[in-house]
């Protein structure tokens, strides 16, 4: 097991263990995992910053990510969709200068699909 | 898209009556506008290279616009499509009322999806959604329902929520009754003019009511999943709740091109913008000072946001939701003190389910990236 992948399941353990004892605030547990490399989200668009540049200063190019899921099924399906869309949100931002308005249009795309 | 400017019933809550200026507008989308917005579509795509391009078809009521005008625009946005190669996506948002066999051979045949309100049970529906007399709609939207069904149509469904309502009996109804699973229910649009009632309570029971009793059944509602990947840091998915830019263009009945229709709320003239495809590309709107206030406001946050703990989840609520005449956009949503009292909800129930996993980089992407499930048209049960 490499150095990476060890330290990697030593925070998720770390990250687990304060979250069952509700020691973590949401803030924190994303704050931690962006440090591990999970999808950023809003994050990128928040910090003005381009993709590239965000997801560097989060560990990408590292052979291991911590990923979060739930275990209630149902959840895990919503939490699973979101992390397609955040992740394709960040391939477009890397390879476009306009990645906002791309993120726009799927936003809207799928808020209308999810409608009709 | 504009096809029609007015409607033919009267909801109490519409945002669109609220700005007299949509009856200085043509009440059916002009010949001309809609030829120079097909050649603006066309230039637009080839300028741009699109391989994908959205258009909703709205209104008012956009059945009101004759079919045969419907039928003549769908083949030039097909040739439009076959020239460019870009796949012009087709939706409308419907009352359902006015569908009859006629329509629905007509939306079948060029793949137009369809979205119908319904409020809720006929009680809830036909409190706020009545036609001009008054009289409660429900009945015509099912009968409209029912023909978009005969013939394979299974359409997607907006409610509009009604805070004083039991959010149990509209799950019930939509998802057992009329055997819909994908939906939306949305907070009623309001400005801080306006101050509408809390909907804390009707979103926290509609959460705990749809995790506890729905969810296993695969049972979607827009809103709700929004909150859910806002709060576990995915990108927002919905112009409802969750942080991103408003960039959509309202093509009104006269060839204008205006901001997001929804902030016209904000009163007469406010969305009223100077750009119109009978002298303008697609793309200038970008420069035009009324949207671009809109686009602008939706990045930028009020200090109240910028402070608050569920900021990126929340991204200060549906960008009309914000208005004041004072500030304008710099407040955060009028439905703030619900929003947060929603958010903390969800996450004390969903926080307890959470595991941090660690994989494998290159496998996580690749399923990333692999295609969602196709949730165009909601399954029948």
């Amino acid at each position: 097991m490499s150095d990476d992948r060890d330290k990697k399941y030593q925070g998720a353990k770390a990250i687990q263990e304060e979250l069952n004892k509700k020691r973590l605030s949401r803030r924190g547990l994303l704050q931690r995992l962006r440090l591990m490399g999970v999808g950023f989200g809003a994050a990128y668009l928040l910090s003005g910053k381009d993709a590239e540049a965000v997801a560097k200063s989060e560990g990408e190019g590292s052979d291991t990510v911590a990923s979060l899921k739930s275990t209630n099924p149902a959840l895990n399906e919503v939490i699973d969709e979101g992390r397609k869309d955040s992740t394709l949100g960040e391939e477009s931002a890397g390879d476009d200068p306009s990645s906002r308005t791309r993120t726009a249009y799927r936003r809207v795309f799928r808020r209308v699909y999810r409608r009709i | 898209m504009k096809l029609a400017s007015r409607c033919n019933i009267n909801c109490t809550y519409c945002y669109w009556f609220r700005d007299a200026d949509v009856y200085k507008k043509p009440a059916a989308l002009s010949a001309e506008s809609e030829e120079a917005f097909c050649r603006r579509l066309e230039e637009h795509i080839r300028r741009f290279e699109l391989d994908r391009f959205l258009l909703v078809f709205h209104g008012g009521e956009p059945l009101l616009f004759p079919k045969r005008r419907f039928v003549a625009l769908q083949e030039k946005l097909h040739g439009i499509g076959e020239r460019t190669g870009c796949e012009i996506e087709r939706g409308v948002t419907t009352n359902a009322i006015l569908i009859d066999e006629e329509w629905t051979g007509i939306l079948n045949a060029y793949g137009v999806e369809v979205s119908v309100s319904v409020d809720g049970p006929p009680d809830i529906h036909d409190r706020h959604r009545v036609d001009f007399n008054g009289r409660g709609t429900h009945a015509d939207t099912l009968r409209g329902i029912a023909c978009l069904r005969a013939v394979g149509i299974e359409p997607g469904l907006i409610s509009v929520c009604n805070p004083a309502s039991d959010p149990e009996r509209v799950l019930s109804y939509v998802v057992d009754e009329l055997g819909i699973r994908q939906f939306d229910i949305l907070p009623p649009d309001a400005t801080h003019a306006d101050n509408p009632p809390p909907i804390a309570d009707y979103y926290i029971k509609l959460f705990d009511v749809w995790f506890d009793k729905y969810a296993a059944r695969g049972v979607r509602i827009s809103t709700l999943d929004a909150m859910v990947q806002g709060l576990v840091g995915n990108l927002s998915v919905s112009d409802t709740i969750g942080f991103g830019p408003i960039d959509t263009v309202t093509l009104m009945t006269d060839g204008s091109l205006e901001p997001l229709d929804v902030l016209r709320i904000a009163g007469n003239g406010s969305t009223a913008s100077n750009s119109n495809v009978r002298a303008n590309a697609l793309q200038d709107v970008q420069a035009d000072p009324r949207w671009r206030s809109a686009f602008e406001a939706s990045m930028r946050l009020c200090e109240t946001c910028l402070q608050c703990e569920y900021l990126d989840a929340c991204g200060g609520g549906h960008l009309a939701q914000r208005w004041s005449s004072e500030r304008k956009f710099d407040n955060p949503s009028v439905y703030c003190e619900s929003w947060k009292r929603i958010f903390d909800h969800i996450w004390d129930r969903i926080a307890p389910t959470l595991i941090v996993d660690v994989v494998d980089a290159a496998a996580y992407r690749r399923a990333a990236l692999s295609p969602a499930p196709n949730r165009r048209r909601a399954p029948k049960m």
